[in-house]
């Protein structure tokens, strides 16, 4: 059955110049807000290539697919810059894995007691409760802390993890250099459980696995991010794996998507030693606030189909899906626009301060 | 100091365009045997699936490191400012100091 849907749709798919250079772009743009924020890139991937024509699980599979290569690039580019935290990513990564496989398996089963429509209903319904807590927690508390922070940009442990920090369970507590301290490894798990299970919902696990390591385990924010490159390569090997046992990755769409966003998650990592923490923050609120509208819109469309409510016209379905869509992309090209203007700006700050000092080394 | 940025330069583009071609390769394999690729790739199983997933691996490899060399090249860096500063921040490995032998008279 499996290896049948992944047959029509290697079949349905026409691979023009103009559905290449679509992913491709796509692909890059997804890439720099990866590698900047950690993850948050994909979200757009899946409806991207559904609008293509490609069946839903074979649109998954090919986004999880290109995801894990994508993280390594940024993990070892980040790694290099002192940034990732490989204990915690991995630790983390195993209970996120956990995660994917519980919430794929829950979401088989919404769909089979409610078909399409409930499933769509329950996605769109995590994506915004999580997306309206965890964002808005998020975008504040950047805000705050651009307000707040030193010259050095050093960010403020939270209440919450120093109170993790101060718990000690016996033979359960491990050191992380990322929280400069030790921490048990039981609130590792459901903050890991957690993640995996988001990223098999909405595809972006990172949006609560980041704020996670922020707020719950004390991590920087530039650590954080960093760390869930690592997170994501390991859930996405494993899902890969997984989808493809079944047949279901077009390795085409795979490395199309590569194409473009192994370009720019080297951009959106370079960009990440030119900010303060609270620019990673400000720049995943952002993003997380607005995919809330764009998923909030569909709402109405799926209780219409579940006859929850009254049918909509189908006009006004046309445009809510639209409207949906469009707003998903704005998000992405938005964070990926405070991304470059921070890369830019740091850059030309940079260079306008590096003939100054060999002005005054020479005087000396 | 001149010739050995020019030296560096040279040596960054000739890694870009050996993992450029090593990546094209990679491409060109794929596309243009598209059908027996898709064919072997989509089987289900094992074997099958570790098809993919190695091809992907793969990719990261030489496109991962032709982008890395191809911003270098365009002049798109990390701050050096800021690295430094990591570094400084490290702790300072301390050599192990042997205890030396001394005479007591």
């Amino acid at each position: 059955m499996m290896q049948e849907i992944a047959q029509e749709a290697t079949r349905f798919i026409d691979l023009n110049l103009i559905t290449v250079g679509y992913l491709f772009f796509v692909g890059f743009v997804g890439g720099m807000v990866s590698g900047f924020i950690g993850s948050g890139g994909a979200f757009v991937l899946t409806p991207g290539m559904m609008s293509l024509g490609v069946p839903a699980l074979v649109a998954v599979a090919s986004n999880m697919c290109h995801k894990f290569p994508k993280a390594l690039v940024g993990a070892i580019k980040r790694a290099k810059y002192g940034q990732v935290d490989l204990k915690l990513g991995l630790i983390f990564g195993v209970f996120a894995e956990a995660g994917v496989l519980y919430g794929a398996h829950v979401q088989e089963s919404i769909k089979k007691s409610f078909g399409d429509a409930g499933s769509n209903l329950y996605v769109s319904v995590a994506f915004v409760v999580v997306l309206a807590i965890v964002g808005s927690f998020v975008l504040r508390d950047a805000l705050s802390s651009m307000k707040n922070s030193d010259d050095h940009g050093e960010e403020r442990t939270a209440k919450l993890a120093r109170w993790v920090q101060s718990i000690h369970i016996p033979g359960t507590m491990v050191y992380f250099k990322s929280l400069k301290a030790r921490v048990s490894i039981l609130f590792i798990v459901p903050l890991g459980f957690a993640t995996g299970m988001l990223a098999a919902t909405i595809a972006v696990g990172g949006f609560l696995g980041v704020p996670g390591m922020m707020y719950v385990l004390g991590a920087p924010s530039l650590m954080a991010s960093a760390t869930e490159l690592v997170v994501a390569f390991v859930m996405g090997m494993g899902g890969s794996f997984k989808y493809a046992l079944s047949g279901l990755v077009d390795i085409r769409l795979v490395m199309i998507i590569l194409a473009g966003s192994l370009f720019g998650i080297q951009l959106g990592a370079i960009g990440t030693t030119y900010v303060k923490g609270y620019t990673i923050k400000f720049v995943m609120g952002t993003i997380m606030i607005t995919v809330l509208f764009s998923r909030a819109l569909m709402i109405p469309v799926y209780l219409a189909q579940l006859g929850i409510i009254q049918p909509l016209p189908e006009l006004a379905v046309t445009w809510l899906k639209n409207g949906s869509f469009a707003i998903m992309i704005f998000a992405l090209l938005l964070g990926a626009f405070i991304v470059l203007r921070a890369l830019l700006k740091g850059m030309k700050a940079e260079r306008q301060l590096t003939p100054q000092v060999s002005l005054k080394r020479s005087e000396v | 100091m001149r010739t050995s940025n020019k030296k560096l330069k040279r040596g960054r583009i000739v890694r870009m365009i050996g993992y450029g071609a090593l990546t094209a390769v990679i491409y060109a394999a794929v596309f243009l045997n598209q059908g027996t690729v898709m064919l072997y790739f989509t089987k289900g199983g094992f074997l099958a699936a570790t098809l993919p997933v190695l091809t992907a691996f793969c990719i990261s490899f030489s496109h991962g490191g032709f982008t890395n060399y191809f911003w270098q090249v365009m002049g798109i860096e990390a701050s050096k400012k800021k690295l430094q500063q990591q570094k400084q921040e490290r702790p300072v490995e301390r050599e192990q100091i042997r205890p030396q032998p001394r005479l007591r008279v």
